[in-house]
């Protein structure tokens, strides 16, 4: 029984050559799948480096390409990234922390066990259109930095919970017996030992969870994210130039295609939400629409707003100088600036659609005090991806430059994440073993 | 042949009456063999803890069926017998380590002496019970943190120390241990650089800091060399002026060493209780005797 015969001999050369077969593949399809990754790697570089450079960092997006560059998305970007690991870290931990060692193991904590794991393999644009009904309809949240941050910090915080739960399984049930055998309470157990040695796990998994976050597109587009922004949220406790009132609101009937400006004045109805100007860094966007199905028409005006010396006759001619918008100066001394419809005389409200148009008149007042500290949560705002987005899908070859470069700058974002985590967990596990 | 010790038939109810007097209820214990008469220990003990017609259940499953056992003070009781007997369930309902899990449920009673409380008692806060009965476990199981910081925890648990209060105590603390002088260079150090016998000795100046009243010790040595177990052994046997004693053990030589009284279980029920050198001489059972001589466990 035990000699070997050479049926045996055999068979084990005919196993060895199957495990060369399964070696060679397997390297045959990794290094094609690596090779693929270096491929489309050095092809952005090649295609970027030459354009990334400070001017590109520190650059509003611009008409034209060799101007454009990527300030405000950084900005966004950080921003946003912000109030989601805000939002996500603490809720996951604590959710994470309240799953491992308060619940008690039942059916109930079974079924949210799955479903959070189910959550994290939900598409982001599912989240997207929650976060649009949730933040921007029903809690009147706006297109701001809040909504995005809150709907990514709702798309990674399984990741988080996920992380945490981990971490914290990891730590051996004999020391909670040591802490609880001293007469420690839960909390003290989980403050003084439980999260305290599950923190490199928490804190790895946080950061993945935000360079997941850093590159998301689909929920922030699907909020409305704009895709050209070249201002700055306002910083906590800045100066406030200028401020703006929406004045009015009003519909006209189709059958009166002018109206005096006194008349749109008392005719007020409607809320505050569209169109609206925004004033941002010496510029005015207004934006507006006839009506509410037709698409926003925005215009732009450059006025020297923050450094205050310009006088109010010299703004009037300013934005009555824009084909879109005309100004007045009201008797109570104000600036009133109406938005009309393209293509028509200028200085007058206009309607050229047939159904019942929508027209604001606004007014702006010097010297609007400070800004509060959490302003610039509600300003609007956008993304390095979004960015790219809408730089890849222009028809200008050069345009496309500025989406590789912008591409590098979050691919290098997002390894340096990756790296901080690994380089953390390294030097935070080091000090614990058991 | 098993005698199970039943002094009073358990009805489900765990509340004790606390005026009871406790010398005719020793009395009434019916151990499978009274103290013998030669028996004289240096200052005839009192008892700290008496088990009475313990229960517990593991869910469905019956793990102490009816122990009664007295612990006496100052002296260090060792739980005998084979894997899987319920030793280290006994010894964990005394720090009601239990009620960290589900489905536990005690019946019968474990009366703290004097005060009388029934620590397995339903109106008993478990947290309270910790707070005096602390516990050394198997392996060593210092936390991943400074050997200061180990030991300061049992205080810090508790509150209200000033900072020279709780740095007093953690001297005090690791010199009962008898790791004062290893470690006072060194107290900020991870607990974790220690050796084994060292990471023991500190899980039980961190079991002595809070002035416990019993300390459970569930295997202590089973992790160690023969030179760490000795120094452990001495150590118990220093403590045990401080503090009473009840240490698992399946080393026949450790429990005949160090301890003053043994208790041998089988299959969840006490089956010997008494001095040392009476059980270990001249056990009344046969199981008993099979145990010590090695014939089985
Ligand atoms: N958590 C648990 N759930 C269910 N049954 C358990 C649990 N822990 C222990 N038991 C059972 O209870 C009985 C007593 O176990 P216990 O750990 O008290 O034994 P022990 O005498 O300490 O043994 P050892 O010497 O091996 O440590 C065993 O039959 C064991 O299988
Ligand atoms: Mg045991």
């Amino acid at each position: 029984m035990a000699t070997l015969t050479d049926a045996h001999i055999s068979g084990i050369a005919r196993r060895r050559r199957i495990d060369l077969c399964f070696a060679v593949a397997g390297a045959v399809v990794l290094t094609l799948a690596l090779g693929v990754l270096v491929a489309l790697v050095t092809n952005l570089a090649k295609d970027g480096a030459a354009r990334l450079g400070w001017d590109f960092l520190t650059s509003f997006p611009s008409r034209r390409a060799g101007d454009a560059g990527v300030k405000s998305a950084i900005v966004g970007t950080a921003l946003v990234m912000f109030v989601t690991a805000c939002t996500a870290i603490p809720l996951g931990i604590a959710a994470g922390l309240y799953l491992e060692e308060y619940a008690r193991k039942n059916w109930f904590t079974a079924i949210v066990e799955i479903n959070i794991a189910n959550l994290a393999g939900v598409p982001s644009i599912i989240w997207g259109l929650m976060a649009l009904g949730l933040f921007v309809y029903w809690m009147n949240l706006g297109r701001s930095i809040l909504t995005a941050g809150l709907t990514l910090g709702l798309l990674v915080l399984p990741i988080v919970i996920v992380a945490t739960r981990e971490a914290v399984r990891a730590i051996p049930q004999i020391i909670r017996e040591a802490s609880y055998a001293c007469g420690a309470t839960r909390l003290q157990t989980v403050w003084h030992h439980i999260l305290p040695y599950s923190l490199s796990g928490i804190i790895t998994g946080s950061i993945i969870a935000l360079s997941r976050a850093i590159g998301e597109t689909a929920p922030l587009i699907t909020i409305g994210a704009l895709t050209y922004i070249a201002f700055l949220p306002p910083p906590p406790f800045g100066e406030r130039p200028w401020h703006y009132d929406v004045e009015s609101r009003a519909t006209f009937d189709t059958a009166q295609r002018t109206q005096p400006l006194e008349d749109v004045s008392r005719d007020i109805s409607g809320s505050h939400d569209s169109p609206t100007p925004s004033l941002r860094d010496g510029e005015i966007t207004f934006a507006w629409r006839l009506d509410p199905g037709t698409p926003i028409t925005q215009s732009r005006l450059s006025l020297p707003l923050s450094s205050g010396s310009m006088s109010l006759s010299d703004l009037v001619s300013a934005i009555d100088a824009d084909e879109n918008l005309a100004a007045t100066i009201s008797r109570a001394g104000r600036l009133r600036i109406t938005a009309d419809a393209p293509g028509e005389d200028p200085g007058e409200f206009c309607i050229t659609n047939d159904t019942t148009g929508l027209i604001e008149a606004f007014s702006i007042a010097p010297g609007g005090g400070r800004y509060g500290a959490t302003d610039w949560i509600m300003s609007e705002f956008t993304v390095l991806p979004i960015q790219m987005f809408n730089w890849v899908s222009r028809p200008d070859s050069r345009f496309q430059v500025n989406a590789a470069a912008t591409g590098l700058v979050l691919l290098t974002l997002t390894l340096m994440m990756n790296g901080i985590a690994i380089w953390l967990r390294y030097r935070l596990r080091r000090s614990i073993s058991w | 042949m098993v005698t199970t010790p039943t002094p009073s038939e358990n009805t489900g109810s765990n509340q004790m009456n606390a005026a009871a007097d406790v010398s005719p209820l020793v009395a009434s214990m019916a151990l499978p063999q009274p103290l013998p008469s030669d028996f004289e220990p240096a200052q005839s003990p009192t008892i700290k803890a008496v088990a009475e017609n313990l229960h517990f259940h593991y869910g469905k499953f019956h793990a102490l069926k009816g122990v009664s056992l007295p612990i006496m003070q100052n002296q260090i009781t060792a739980l005998i017998g084979p894997s899987g007997c319920g030793k280290s369930t006994f010894l964990r309902c005394f720090n009601r380590m239990h009620d960290l899990y589900p489905n536990s449920t005690y019946q019968g009673a474990i009366r703290l002496l004097p005060d009388d409380i029934n620590l397995v008692g339903p109106g008993i806060d478990p947290i309270a019970v910790r707070m005096r009965i602390s516990m050394v476990f198997q392996k060593p199981n210092p936390f991943p943190k400074s050997i200061f910081e180990n030991v300061a925890f049992s205080l810090r648990v508790r509150g209200g120390f000033s900072r020279s209060e709780i740095s007093d105590e953690v001297e005090r603390s690791l010199r009962s241990a008898a790791l004062w002088d290893e470690t006072k260079d060194r107290l900020h150090e991870p607990a974790n650089k220690l050796s084994g016998g060292q990471q023991q000795r500190l899980c039980i100046a961190r079991s002595l800091a809070s002035h416990p009243e019993i300390i459970l010790f569930d295997e202590p040595t089973s992790a160690l060399d023969p030179k760490a177990t000795r120094r452990i052994e001495e150590l118990m046997t220093e403590i045990k002026s401080q503090v009473t004693v009840l240490v698992v053990t399946h080393n026949m030589q450790q429990a005949s060493r160090v301890s003053d009284y043994t208790a041998f279980m089988y299959l969840g029920e006490l089956i010997e209780y008494g001095p040392t050198a009476k059980v270990f001489q001249n056990p009344a059972n046969q199981l008993t005797e099979e145990y010590i001589s090695g014939r089985f466990g």
